[in-house]
């Protein structure tokens, strides 16, 4: 069995009885014992979770009751809730919790007869750009051990670039599946503000936060989306018409000839010349498959990354008020008092980085700089949405860089401030709550390139579409790690 | 918080009053504006009683710089022009979907509780609250 095949090539694998749904399992459990000492990319391993799951999905492959993604394994970010499982968001708070039931994302992929391998790593609560503020560690990129694979999803995109899994789920709240998407080499979708269900997801920015898939190839990002988005009337914003359900065909079918813009704010933002270099190969590609590339200006882009980070802090440091030693989650010693239990199981719980959000959210949402602030951020929020909404009336899809970087080693980068820029081409989206999509799009020094599709609300299904036309052409999210067994 | 100001041209510091960064503001026919703010020690342990959190004396300090220079990063925001711009709380502009006044959710206590640090005869427990 080739670890690094696609859910589409396992998908066969399995109808033809190749192999057996147990089988495949024990054959990805067995490389995470054997290989993820090295990555670190699993938190949990839910090995007879597993099995039950494949045995199960034997039965049902032998039937005609199976779905594309019957008896394919999944590995699921430590933020989505499973009932039996430990949950624990990379967070010391949530080092014992095990969720009284499933996240929805998770129970639509139960149901379309995925086996859950395990949970992944993470930055802890989702705050982070590199997987280095997990409570277990940090993950380290399968592409150069040294460095990390971008964050939060880093624990998914490390599995999935070391074959540890075919696929995995991630959340996105400013870039938390398509940073380590570009920094692994493989390929995550941010659906549309409302797509998936936010049930069961550990809240850091719920005005922000939306679940998605990562998977080797766009036509499997596809498959896995198809099953996860549907409307869900246990979270009180998603989206009643949302997606078309039609992603899995339109990553089969030949794509349309679309007009492409390229923000110019974006490639003015892109210094490093090498990743530049990339990105014009990229969109040359694009022109030789027939579309058109147009410049486009998105005007308020600089201000995307302040603007995320108020709302984002502020809407983190309300959601997780949530932890008080009380109900669930870490308690600590021989509190004197009902205030001491509070501040110092807390204390004690969050790791530095989340202590930095919930201080700069409650300053930001605290008498006499609410107005100057948090509103002040919904305020330019508009205009970012705007820039793309107006951008959207004269291109089909937008076409970016992912990062400004590629990965950068383990402990680089101290500065909050400085790890926040990292940010700066995927807040955007995550602001206007539009979906983006990313894939490799080359690779320098050996280290993966990324780029991102940018489709308006809801048009997942057309910017998997124009990611597939460019997989069929190129084969970068095809190379593995080197030295990798 | 020290906020210092720049009255008619020249630098002062004030106590106590918050400023925007770069912002004018005309006060007793003087042209205040804000050119630098800093974050205390003080201010990080207003904000850690109103967060819940207790910090050490070295987490207070790192704390109190990190503060420092994410605000003056977020503090670029004044720089955009906003007037007659309504804030946007949802991507799409959505409002709260409403649903029949019924019953729909299932009281299942003991799956809750088994999770809970201090649970007794279906109680969570708590320092004593009232003396």
């Amino acid at each position: 069995m080739n670890p690094f095949s696609t859910l589409t090539d396992l998908a066969d694998g399995l109808r033809n009885r190749q192999f057996s749904s147990v089988e495949l399992t024990r054959f990805y459990l067995d490389r995470i014992e054997r290989l993820d000492v090295e990555y670190n990319s699993f938190i949990t391993v839910a090995r007879e979770r597993a099995h039950a799951q494949a045995a199960a999905a034997d039965a049902k492959l032998r039937t005609k009751a199976a779905t594309p993604l019957t008896g394919l394994p999944i590995a699921h970010k430590d933020i989505f809730c499973t009932a039996g499982v430990r949950t624990s968001c990379g967070s010391k708070m949530l080092d014992t919790f095990i969720a009284p039931y499933d996240a929805t994302a998770v129970a639509r992929l139960d149901a379309a007869g995925a086996v859950t391998l395990g949970k992944t790593n993470m930055d802890e609560f989702a705050m982070g750009s590199s997987c280095e503020t997990s409570y277990y560690g940090p993950v380290r990129n399968p592409w150069d051990p040294t460095r990390v694979p971008g964050g939060s999803s880093g624990g998914s995109a490390a599995a999935l670039a070391a074959g540890l899994t075919p696929a995995a789920t991630g959340t996105d709240t400013g870039g938390s599946i398509r940073q380590p998407a570009a920094f692994s080499g493989v390929c995550g979708l941010k659906p549309t503000y409302g797509c998936v269900s936010r049930f069961g997801m550990v809240a850091f920015a719920s005005s922000l936060d939306q679940g998605g898939p990562m998977a080797r190839s766009v036509a499997d990002i596809a498959l896995l989306l198809d099953a996860m988005a549907a409307f869900d009337t246990r979270d009180s914003t998603s989206a009643q018409t949302g997606h078309d359900g039609k992603a899995a065909a339109a990553a089969v079918a030949p794509s349309r000839k679309l007009r492409i813009g390229l923000p110019k704010e974006y490639l003015q933002m892109l210094t490093d010349p090498a990743l530049a270099r990339v990105f014009d190969d990229a969109r040359r590609q694009f022109e030789s498959l027939g579309h058109t590339l147009v410049e486009v200006s998105l005007p308020h882009t600089a201000a995307a990354v302040a603007t995320y980070y108020v709302v984002a802090s502020a809407e983190a440091s309300t959601n997780l008020s949530r932890f008080d030693g009380v109900r669930y989650g870490h308690r600590c010693e021989a509190p004197v008092d009902l205030t001491d239990l509070y501040q110092r199981s807390r204390s004690e719980g969050f790791g530095r980085e989340v202590k930095r959000r919930i201080l700069t959210g409650t300053y930001a949402l605290s008498v006499g700089y609410f107005d100057a602030y948090y509103l002040k951020a919904q305020r330019v929020r508009r205009l970012i949405r705007d820039d793309f909404v107006n951008a959207f009336a004269s291109v089909d899809a937008l076409l970016t860089p992912t990062t400004p970087s590629t990965a950068f080693p383990i402990g680089q980068i101290s500065d909050p401030v400085e790890m926040y820029q990292q940010d700066v081409f995927t807040v955007p989206a995550s602001l206007a709550g539009v979906p983006a999509l990313a894939l490799p799009s080359g690779f320098h020094d050996g280290l993966p390139v990324g780029m991102q599709l940018i489709g308006p609300h809801f048009s997942e299904s057309r910017l998997i579409g124009l990611g597939a036309d460019f997989q069929r052409a190129t084969d970068w999210h095809s190379r593995t790690p080197p030295a990798i067994g | 918080m020290g906020v210092f100001w720049e009255v008619n041209g020249v630098a002062h510091k004030t106590v106590a009053t918050a400023g925007i960064l770069g912002k004018e503001r005309m006060c007793y026919g003087a042209r205040f504006t804000c050119i630098l703010m800093t974050i205390h020690e003080r201010d990080i342990d207003k904000l850690c009683i109103l967060a819940r959190l207790a910090l050490g004396d070295e987490e207070r300090r790192d704390a109190r710089d990190d503060l420092t220079r994410i605000i003056a990063m977020i503090d670029s925001l004044a720089a955009v022009p906003t007037d007659s711009i309504e804030p946007l709380s949802h991507p799409l502009d959505a409002t709260q979907r409403l649903r029949p006044d019924e019953v729909t959710e299932r009281i299942n206590r003991d799956a809750f509780q088994r999770i809970a640090p201090a649970v007794q005869d279906g109680l969570y427990l708590v320092p004593r609250v009232i003396e």
